[in-house]
């Protein structure tokens, strides 16, 4: 009996042991130094959107800048990212909208925004619409996304979001034909 | 005192063993929804969907994510030993709305010493009715603060809501001939937030029919 519980605090240490001895940065994704040209919105700006109805929203932009560690399960190594939130509420019942950027290899990084289940990835290869005229106004360099996200348990809700590096949200299309444009 | 001590545990010992022998005879209990309970879910599959439009003509959409119909169990014991098992009926719906959250009925078989009753369930409120007697059985509103507001049938305390089930009951135009049980906050809602539900409609024909928000917008179903 001596020889097992001997055994099993034996083995017990090991399972408490760290593994390695000391954790190793391998590397430290940041973003390019022109990043703020891809970022539409300061901390607290606002923006209205007009549903076509005439009804105006009123959206508050909250964003978090931070710096976040990632690496494998099990292992010492492990990496750091520069991540860029921005949160958009709205005064009136709207869907949950949230922008993410991540920085990744050699100065890269990853755009999404996600609207309630939709989310639209944006990358620096997609075509852009040189001009849009919406709500009276001429927007440049305007990206058309199509939700990315596919469900067979939901009908998709949004058809399409018109934005730009410049004033972010311009257009929501809705699949039911609604449309919230920028004022 | 020994000769006491023994026949005392013996005493026990047979009860036990007593006891032990009726475990093949546990009471069991299998309660099932009676028809009028159940007729408060609608007869929907999986992602059926619908919408309601609010008074500034915005929609939004309702889908059917989960539906089922099933058994729960529940068991009583006397020392340990199980003396009765009791399977009552549940048939449960939720909505999912991506603006508004979830809205959940559920219909419940109850007990043998109770009525069935039907449950709802939204973002910040729930609400239970007795449905033999349509007398409402508790409600509980809270708040993200942490503020709540709770009441029970065996409290002697003013309702702090309005509840009836009508029938023949006209919505903007459209008459529902079937009960539609009728909800309304009536206590401080000070501490709710603005998009907190705080007045619905439910038909027993199609479901939920009418919402209205703290902050005063009301939404219809189309």
């Amino acid at each position: 009996m001596k020889y097992i519980i001997v055994s099993f605090l034996i083995a017990a240490m090991g399972f408490c042991n760290p593994k390695c001895d000391e954790s190793t940065l391998t590397d430290a994704f940041t973003f390019p130094e022109n990043m703020s040209d891809f970022i539409p919105y300061d901390n607290e700006d606002k923006f209205t959107l007009v549903h076509n109805s005439g009804t105006e929203i009123q959206f508050e932009v909250y964003r978090n800048s931070t710096v976040e560690t990632d690496g494998c399960d099990h292992c010492c190594d492990y990496y750091t990212y520069e991540r860029e939130q921005m949160f958009i509420v709205a005064d009136y019942p709207f869907y949950d909208i949230e922008s993410n950027i991540y920085a990744r290899e050699e100065n890269t990084f990853n755009y999404g925004i996600a609207i309630g289940r939709e989310y639209f990835s944006l990358n620096e290869d997609m075509e852009m619409v040189d001009s849009v005229k919406i709500n009276n106004q001429y927007f440049y360099d305007v990206l058309k996304l199509k939700s990315n996200s596919y469900s067979e348990e939901y009908e998709s809700e949004i058809d399409s979001l018109y934005y730009n590096y410049s004033s972010g949200i311009l257009k929501i299309i809705q699949e039911n034909g609604d449309t919230y444009e920028i004022q | 005192m020994e000769t006491l001590t023994k026949s005392s545990r013996s005493f026990l010992l047979l009860f036990l063993l007593a006891l032990i022998s009726c475990n093949g005879a546990i009471i069991y209990e299998e309660i099932d929804l009676q028809a009028e309970t159940e007729a408060w879910i609608v007869q929907e599959k999986r992602n059926h969907s619908f919408t309601m439009k609010d008074q500034n003509g915005i929609s939004t959409n309702w889908v059917l994510t989960e539906e089922d119909n099933y058994y729960s169990e529940s068991s009583g014991s006397f020392l340990l030993i199980p003396t009765h098992r009791t399977m009552r009926e549940m048939h449960y719906q939720q909505f999912r709305s991506t603006v508004l959250g979830d809205f959940s009925i559920n219909a419940d078989a109850g007990f043998s010493d109770t009525n069935p009753w039907v449950s709802f369930n939204m973002p910040s409120l729930s609400f239970r009715f007795d449905a033999v007697t349509y007398k409402p059985n508790s409600l509980y509103i809270y708040s993200n603060s942490g503020e709540s507001l709770s009441w029970n049938d065996y409290e002697e305390k003013e309702l702090p809501f309005e509840f009836q089930i009508m029938t023949d009951y006209e919505l903007n135009g459209q008459l529902f001939k079937e009960e539609v049980a009728v909800f309304e906050i009536t206590a401080r809602t000070g501490f709710l937030e603005p998009n907190t539900i705080v007045k619905f409609s439910y038909s027993k024909e199609i479901g939920l029919i009418f919402l209205e928000l703290k902050s005063g917008i009301k939404y219809l179903r189309n």
